[in-house]
């Protein structure tokens, strides 16, 4: 094993004494905040990038630092540190206490340490590694990739793993600690031919053990990039205009993270500001759509034991049987809206106050083939594989970015389309839902949701999904 | 305290020469940071708060290691250094690595870049709370359908950054940034509208006043209520100057340097060629006094300077950083960017379009039917293919006049068609961002709808 292990500060809760956390909380609510939260972060992170056949950069980096939360009403102070010292602590405690102006002083609770029960154990996470097996692997995805085709003229792969201690102190007394491990592989491969060009993409990763490489080859990783390319390099233009959409499974469940996870969110909820306010046991989606988000998924990139204020991860169902049943709380919207946290408070690190985010996102399984659900498209688009998308959550108007796509004509696939994005507005879409696949996958190699400028992992999926009609934005008006 | 950082940086720099590296550096960033949000007249968040990190650069028989920390315990350096080392060991070996050459840089012309507003050090965080209350209150005032917010945000951030490294002297310099945002939301029935305005300076006087940018947004909000889509069809397109330049985001990448190299860039091959219409010049310079791109000195310490990218439709010129440069056997072109956690990449510095002489009204009147572009969204510009794909909302012009607002409609074509098509450039450059671009009239793009 690498020395990641014995720089990794094993045990931040032990960095201070019972009565130093006390007097930093006692200091934070000195004007009179009703909650302050000390939260302690130690990441070592490895990345390396591997392009034109050469190990470019290898990198190793460290973060570490304390941010102090003082609530006070709906009025949030924070302040941060680079530097776990006392004193800087306690100035930083002092900074975030000023948000509250009152003379009401609330004594912090007598702070009882807790123990959590991980979801999945990781007996032997991939960070640990020694980087010349990272290198190792890494080098295997590139030559396979390079050997898929020899169109394939470049390729690019990014790694990047990471190990991160967190730590959580309160005024409610709660004192717990986790380790957090993740690792992402991305390939790039770059097709050529004359003029036309297409770079692909796969990616590989997860909360996972090094055991998880010897069933996911880093050669599939490599080959699936090479092959999306070559499938792609001759695709014509894509149609523009409202058609049938079919989305493929796993990765395409980013749309309806976007489309309508986003809308699910406290914060937008108690601010009124979200279009999926007050719709609580309301009808929100097809009769045979159900949504889950679910921080305990083993293996999951979005998952955790507890979130970033400490509150263990949970499954949710967010829509059962196209019933809206929840949303998804940290502790302040909660707290203002009169509910418990549903363990949804994250962060990107402690330069950041937690906010509430999704964690793994997903439809659940349906009844229909994939066949099947080609079968029934007489006109339309087959989007196997999504990009990137976003959303405006008070409108609900969302878009993605298609990676792959193909036309489907009189229920078969014919041929491939680029450079199509899709968009809609979620309420109206997911509404929209026909059929629902049986091959449902939540993707745990890559996604980092980005919200309030801080990105955070997390995992999506869905089985393959119908939908009756969606705005696809190509060139060609009348190709269909 | 500068001072104590500074010699860290040496430090550094010399225990890495001295166990073993041939070269070295370090990018060490300092910086403070200050927000408030308010919403509905109250504070919703106020933070505050110092934010430091330091990378170190080796090269080892012309093999690259690196390193970040925001851990600054003398002894975690210490062993991380020879760490830097080993990886270093394991990268591949590349004759084009290496630190810019000698006397690249020199303090000389920092105060004439006017990026440092002293003022940083004196505003009360009172002014600064009214400010964003201010901004708020006005998008409320502007109309009765202001029903709802997001808030409004006030950010005021001081940077240092201290680069030294084993061939020339240490260089530093600071730097401020202002930034004064509102999100009202407009409401009609069960509609929902979110607007978004915002000014972001160097200098606090600089800004624009809280009333104007809570108005601007809430007009932004109260406009598209009631918005519907169109049809799929081609029509003429003006992209108002606050969004034109998200296509400037993909001509960054198309241009620069190392993505042309690797040929993943659709304009790899067209260098002095024709590429867009007369009227297009694309410039990026560091050295415009008060620009929120401009800086003294690349994040390698070689100096920044002006250089037309696209010189009246004619593809001039590429971007480099100092590897990129010696592999194209070119200078750099004082592009190096990063955070102090990055290895050094290509990047743009103020990257806009010249003004134009048409004033926007003139381009509506012009139009018989077509589209006024106020947002557009989505990650479908894509500078290796030249397609792209984005969702838009609008205000559709129907006998040059702005008629009903669009939205849940895509407009597409390729990048070529982009730069070729335009036919007007407006005269309403503004440099509320390092990317900066005026409105433009687009002769025609497809749209896509129902």
């Amino acid at each position: 094993m690498s020395d990641m292990r014995s720089i990794l500060r094993k045990n931040l809760l032990e960095l201070f004494s019972e009565e130093e956390f006390k007097k930093i909380l006692d200091e934070a609510l000195s004007q009179g905040g009703d909650f302050a939260e000390i939260y302690l972060e130690h990441r070592i992170s490895t990345e390396i990038l591997l392009e034109e056949d050469k190990l470019k950069n290898i990198s190793y980096g460290i973060l570490c630092g304390a941010g102090i939360r003082v609530t006070f009403g709906e009025k949030t102070g924070y302040a941060f540190s680079g530097e776990l010292s006392f004193e800087k602590l306690k100035e930083a405690a002092q900074v975030a206490s000023y948000i509250a102006r009152s003379n009401e002083k609330i004594e912090p609770l007598a702070i009882t340490a807790k123990k959590i029960k991980p979801n999945f154990l990781l007996e032997s996470p991939v960070p640990l590694l020694e980087e010349e097996k990272k290198i190792r692997l890494v080098k295997r995805a590139n030559q396979s990739a390079r050997d898929y085709d020899k169109k394939i003229e470049q390729v690019k792969i990014e790694w990047y793993d990471e190990a991160k201690n967190i730590a959580i102190i309160n005024s409610e007394g709660i004192k717990v600690s986790d380790t957090q491990f993740i690792v992402r592989m991305a390939v790039y491969p770059l097709a050529i031919e004359g003029s036309k060009r297409f770079e692909g993409y796969a990616t590989s990763g997860g909360r996972v053990n090094i055991s998880y490489f010897d069933k996911n080859p880093p050669e599939n990783t490599g080959a699936e990039g090479a092959r999306q390319a070559m499938d792609m390099l001759n695709a014509y233009d894509a149609p523009a205009g409202s058609l049938p959409v079919v989305v493929g499974h796993a990765w395409g469940g980013v749309l309806i993270h976007e489309a309508f996870g986003h809308s699910l969110e406290g914060d937008g909820i108690r601010k009124n500001t979200s279009l999926m306010s007050n719709l609580l046991g309301k009808k929100v989606a097809s009769d045979i759509v159900t949504v889950i988000d679910d921080a305990t998924i083993p293996f999951g990139r979005g998952s955790f034991n507890i979130d970033d204020e400490g509150t263990l991860g949970q499954r949710k169902v967010l829509v059962k049987d196209g019933i809206l049943q929840g949303y998804l709380y940290d502790k302040l919207n909660a707290k203002l809206m009169g509910t418990q946290s549903t363990g949804n408070g994250r962060r990107e690190s402690y330069r950041h106050y937690p906010i509430p985010r999704m964690t793994n996102t997903y439809i659940e399984k349906g009844e229909t083939d994939l066949e099947d659900i080609i079968k029934s498209v007489k006109k339309g688009i087959y989007a196997k594989k999504l990009g990137g998308g976003s959303v405006d959550h008070t409108t609900g108007n969302f878009n993605f970015l298609v990676r792959e796509a193909y036309v489907i004509e009189n229920g078969k696939i014919t041929r491939p389309v680029k450079g199509a994005l899709l968009i809609g507005n979620g309420l109206d879409a997911i509404k929209k839902i026909e059929l629902v696949g049986t091959d449902l996958r939540v993707d745990p190699t890559t996604g980092t949701c980005g919200k309030d400028k801080q990105g955070v992992y997390v995992g999506v999926g869905q089985p393959t999904i119908k939908f009756s009609e969606i705005t696809v934005g190509g060139t060609q008006i009348k190709q269909l | 305290m500068k001072m104590n950082y500074l010699e860290l940086a040496t430090d550094v720099v010399k225990k890495a020469i001295n166990k073993g590296a041939d070269e070295s550096e370090v990018y060490l960033e300092l910086g403070t940071e200050f927000q408030v949000r308010t919403r509905k007249g109250e504070i919703e968040i106020l933070k505050q708060a110092q934010k430091r990190g330091l990378g170190l650069r080796v090269f080892v028989n012309n093999k690259l290691g690196f390193f970040y920390t925001s851990d600054f315990t003398p002894e975690i350096i210490d062993t991380q250094i020879e760490k830097t080392l080993l990886l270093a060991k394991h990268s591949t070996s590349d004759e084009f690595y290496g630190l810019p050459e000698k006397d690249l840089a020199s303090q000389k012309k920092l105060s004439d870049l006017k990026i440092y507003d002293p003022q940083i050090e004196t505003i009360d965080t009172k002014t600064k709370i009214e400010l964003a209350k201010r901004a708020e209150e006005s998008a409320f005032s502007e109309s009765p359908n202001v029903k709802n917010s997001e808030g409004a945000n006030f950010i005021s951030e001081k940077t240092s950054v201290i680069l030294v490294n084993s061939k020339s002297e240490p260089i530093s310099y600071d730097s401020t940034f202002f930034h004064l945002s509102c999100e009202p939301v407009a409401e009609h029935g069960n509609e929902k509208r979110i607007g978004r305005f915002w000014d972001s300076k160097r200098f606090f006087a600089d800004l624009d006043s809280p009333e104007d940018i809570g108005k601007k947004s809430a007009q932004r909000a109260e406009r598209m209520l009631g918005a519907k889509k169109v049809r799929s069809q081609k029509v003429p397109a003006i992209l108002e100057n606050l969004i034109s330049n998200r296509f400037l985001h993909a001509l960054a990448s198309a241009v620069n340097g190392d993505n042309v190299y690797k040929k993943s860039s659709f304009l790899a091959s067209m260098l002095d060629k024709k590429i867009g219409f007369d009227l297009v010049t694309l410039i990026d310079d560091g050295t415009i006094p008060k620009r929120l791109g401009s800086k003294p000195f690349d994040d390698e310490g070689v100096l920044t300077r002006r250089k037309k990218i696209i010189d009246k439709g004619v593809l001039s010129c590429f971007l480099y950083d100092t590897y990129t440069a010696k592999k194209a056997k070119l200078a750099s072109t004082g592009n190096a960017s990063r955070e102090y956690d990055e290895i050094p990449q290509i990047g743009t510095l103020n990257f806009y379009i010249e003004n134009g002489k048409t004033p926007l009204e003139e381009m509506v009147k012009e139009i018989k039917s077509g589209l006024f572009v106020t947002d557009l969204m989505g990650f479908g510009i894509n500078w290796i293919t030249g397609d792209f794909s984005q969702m838009v909302e609008g205000i559709w012009i129907e006998n040059g006049e702005l008629t009903y607002p669009v939205d849940e409609v895509t407009l597409a074509g390729t990048l070529f068609d982009f730069l070729s098509k335009i036919e007007q450039v407006g005269n309403d450059l503004d440099f509320r961002s390092p990317l900066a671009c005026p409105s433009l009239k687009i002769g025609e793009l497809v749209i896509g709808g129902k």
